[in-house]
């Protein structure tokens, strides 16, 4: 009853369903994690244990644009790596910082980026772009599983996990193919950012309000989590530093009394820890009342970067120079 | 359960082989299944419906074989009037009882009286609007005696619920469709292979087209206030596209996958943008819809018969009925309504039954004249979605009085991953391929098809949305 036309017209359909997109899926996957100082290659160093950082910053993206690990590296003789994750909350930073430690030794020291947008936990994936290349990883497969984010299916099913990234699924084509690509620059998990300030009216139209209402409970869990996580990890390092950059003077008055008791109760608690210090770099050189150091109210500029991390180091310095 | 989900790639499959390796030899057995898949399908969605499904079958079938029975126009009168107040009640009550209660409510205060509104929390059945008006066609046609009722349950029942059509049409005749239950199927390869086809075809609409055009429009309408003319111009027309990629998509697998089952339902869509006028425009869009219309509306009234009078009234009538039909928003009818007054020139200058044939028939590319004429046929055609898509009449005016008042003509970023031009190039290689196979029912004809498949498919795995699924548009009428 079956004649062989339409079995062999099934079969080319969905053989050539697969080809494309298994072949395809490799191309671009190979292609985007070799495109040089990007955010998938550092990624795939991350997975494959090749980092094995002295010193670990963890934050978000405030994290990602304000330390710099070869100033820092530099200053403290130990070679170090950003591993903030961009627009992740501590929850995120938790994850990755675990995925991180499943292949690469334990830093000796860890820098805690925090500030009052850290305690919110993130719900989904941000940039999920960058993890695509490493669906295939168990330990990235698990994250996509904890948080909200595309159907398993679509992930896993070669090429079309991209389709919604056309210009990226482009350029791991061409980089795959020999032509090189830039996606944005990353060194060691750094991203200077050389602009000049812009306001973001906003988030701080969506700040005050927050702050009028006085809603804070969604920050407490982050909060007490935060600390548990970094004391736990003070047992494997020699030192974490607590670190509170600063903000344009616009944003900082806006949460400035409930920052002020946030930061009084992360000192105290950290007083009462050994190996965990607190450096408040709020008020670091006045660097809060000059729009040249920022891009928006809440991020440094690659100008307010260098100085903090030079600073951040000169603070570190003081207390590790007896150990190292 | 929806044609782009993973639960109906394993059901189709499934129900595929079964069909004709299991239930094949007897034909009983082949419309019993028929009507249990339908049932599963229906189901997957809220089994609690099907009740409804079931209910309209039974008065429907019963009214059928009554009518045959009776010699007397009274008794044939009274039975039809059975089945049109029970399809109709049904619609009526799941459909449009809330909105007549808010518009009663809204239209007494605008009068100074304050009422309470008992507005009740309803269900859409999803399809309703379509098996009613499919049941409602049997009932009609037995009364105006071009019809034999159905003597066999289950074969009425399962052309009532044939899964593939059941929730977004096309509106079969049962005059169509029924007598194909009464053959048995056997196996024909043209036929499958065509059907295949037509699905890679419509999930390419669907997926590709329709979905992609969606996130913008979504972005573009739900931020209308705040951007400039280019982008809401974008907006609109990529609602153009979405509503024709997401129905004609979802038509085209329906009918596919009815030919992977023996089963030929009729076309819904024929190239509807490269209409010369509003006329050939509706004589492409919706075709089952609209011949429905035609032919249990139009024709009763008078049609273009009668005075001139009479033929502006029914048009107006079949417009706005057509537009109500779509949903219970005022959105709808002003966009009906609209319909009307582009149609009602042609009507006056006898146009309407010009351009029967295709655009550019015999050549390859339109003259001068008739870019110009598909291209105002379209804007119109466009005008009008934006009524389509607002959620109330004074948002599309705001809508469309913003495309002149906010006079910018720059793209505007619209966070979306995709970039804007990168989409505007998908619509215009998906009207490129449309043109060049306008003569047939799908592209993949020709020497070449086999290339086609392929870059057909490669579109849908590299450009397909999967994050954001969007369901069918026409599932909520």
């Amino acid at each position: 009853m079956f004649v062989k036309r339409f079995f062999l017209h099934i079969v080319s359909i969905v053989g050539c369903v697969l080809i494309l997109t298994f072949s395809l899926g490799y191309i671009v996957n190979q292609g985007l994690i070799h495109i040089q100082d990007s955010r998938f290659q550092e990624w795939n160093a991350i997975l494959d244990g090749d980092i094995n950082a002295e010193v670990v910053v963890l934050g978000s993206s405030r994290g990602v644009v304000s330390y710099d690990p070869t100033i820092i590296s530099n200053s403290l003789g130990l070679t170090t790596h950003n591993l903030s994750y961009n627009a992740g909350s501590y929850n995120l930073q938790i994850d990755k910082y675990n995925i991180y430690r499943n292949k690469n030794r334990s830093p000796k020291i860890i820098i805690q980026n925090i500030d009052l947008s850290h305690f919110s936990p993130s719900t989904h994936i941000p940039n999920t772009i960058d993890l695509l290349p490493h669906t295939n990883m168990a330990s990235v497969e698990d994250l996509f599983n904890k948080y909200k984010s595309d159907s398993k299916v679509a992930r896993n099913f070669g090429v079309v996990k991209y389709s919604n990234y056309s210009r990226y699924l482009l350029k791991g084509i061409y980089q795959f193919f020999g032509i090189s690509q830039k996606v944005g620059f990353h060194d060691k998990g750094h991203a200077s950012v050389d602009k000049k300030y812009k306001e973001d009216t906003s988030n701080l139209y969506k700040l005050k309000e927050l702050a009028s209402t006085n809603t804070y409970e969604n920050i407490e869990k982050g909060f007490v989590e935060t600390l548990q996580f970094t004391k736990e990890q003070s047992k494997n390092c020699d030192f974490v530093f607590v670190s509170w950059l600063p903000e344009y003077k616009d944003r900082f008055e806006i949460n400035s009394a409930y920052t002020k008791k946030l930061k009084e109760r992360i000192k105290a608690w950290s007083d009462t820890n050994e190996r965990i210090y607190f450096i408040d770099l709020t008020h670091y050189d006045s660097i809060m009342y000059h729009k040249k150091y920022f891009y928006d109210s809440f991020h440094l500029n690659k100008r307010g970067a260098e100085v903090i991390s030079k600073g951040l180091s000169g603070e570190i310095n003081k207390i590790i120079k007896d150990v190292f | 359960m929806f044609f782009n989900s993973i639960e109906y790639l394993i059901f189709l499959p499934v129900c595929f082989i079964l069909y004709w390796f299991v239930v094949q030899r007897h034909l009983k057995l082949q419309n019993a299944f028929v009507l249990v898949i339908s049932y599963i399908f229906y189901g997957w969605w809220d089994w609690r419906f099907l009740s409804l499904i079931a209910f309209s079958t039974v008065v429907d079938y019963t009214v059928g074989i009554y009518m045959e029975k009776t010699s007397s126009s009274s008794k044939r009168r009274w039975l039809l009037a059975i089945s049109l107040i029970v399809n109709l009640g049904l619609l009526g009550f799941f459909k449009y009882y809330n909105f007549f209660v808010d518009s009663w409510v809204t239209a007494f205060s605008e009068l100074g009286i304050e009422m309470h509104s008992s507005t009740l929390k309803i269900i859409l059945p999803v399809g309703i609007s379509f098996y009613t008006f499919q049941t409602l066609s049997y009932t009609i046609d037995i009364y105006r005696e071009q019809l034999k009722p159905s003597r066999n349950f289950i074969n009425f029942a399962a052309y009532v619920a044939f899964f593939p059509q059941l929730v977004a049409g096309p509106i079969e005749r049962a005059k169509n469709l029924l007598p194909q239950f009464s053959r048995k199927r056997i196996f024909n390869e043209e036929q499958a292979i065509s059907g295949l086809n037509l699905i890679v075809w419509g999930l390419f609409q669907k997926i590709v087209i329709a979905d992609s055009c969606a996130i913008y429009v979504n972005a573009i309408f739900d931020d209308y206030e705040n951007l400039n003319t280019t982008t809401l111009l974008l907006g609109a027309f990529y609602f153009a596209f979405q509503i024709y990629g997401d129905f004609a998509g979802y038509s085209n697998i329906a009918i596919g996958t009815a030919r992977l089952f023996g089963f030929n339902l009729m076309r819904n869509f024929n190239y509807p943008y490269f209409s010369r006028n509003i006329a050939e425009f509706w004589r492409r869009w919706h075709i089952s819809l609209s011949t429905w219309f035609r032919d249990y509306v139009y024709i009763p009234l008078g049609g273009s018969r009668g005075s001139r009078f009479q033929q502006l009234r029914n048009v107006a009538i079949i417009f706005l009925v057509s537009g109500f039909w779509h949903g219970a928003n005022w959105t709808f009818v002003v966009w009906g309504g609209l319909h009307a007054l582009f149609f009602i020139p042609v009507l006056m200058t006898n146009t309407n039954r010009n351009y029967l044939d295709q655009a550019a028939q015999n050549r390859l590319f339109p003259s001068i004249k008739e870019v110009f004429q598909i291209g105002i046929t379209f804007v119109i055609v466009l005008i009008a979605w934006i009524f389509f898509r607002a959620e109330t009449v004074s948002e599309a005016f705001t809508y469309i009085s913003r495309l002149f008042t906010n006079a910018h003509f720059s793209i505007e970023y619209l966070s979306i991953d995709r970039y804007s031009v990168e989409m505007l190039l998908i619509v215009g290689i998906f009207i490129i391929i449309e043109w060049f196979h306008r003569k047939y029912e799908h592209p993949f004809v020709g020497r070449l098809k086999w290339l086609k498949i392929a870059f057909i498919i490669l579109m849908l795995l590299t450009l397909g949305v999967y994050s954001d699924h969007q369901d069918f548009i026409y599932f909520q009428f």
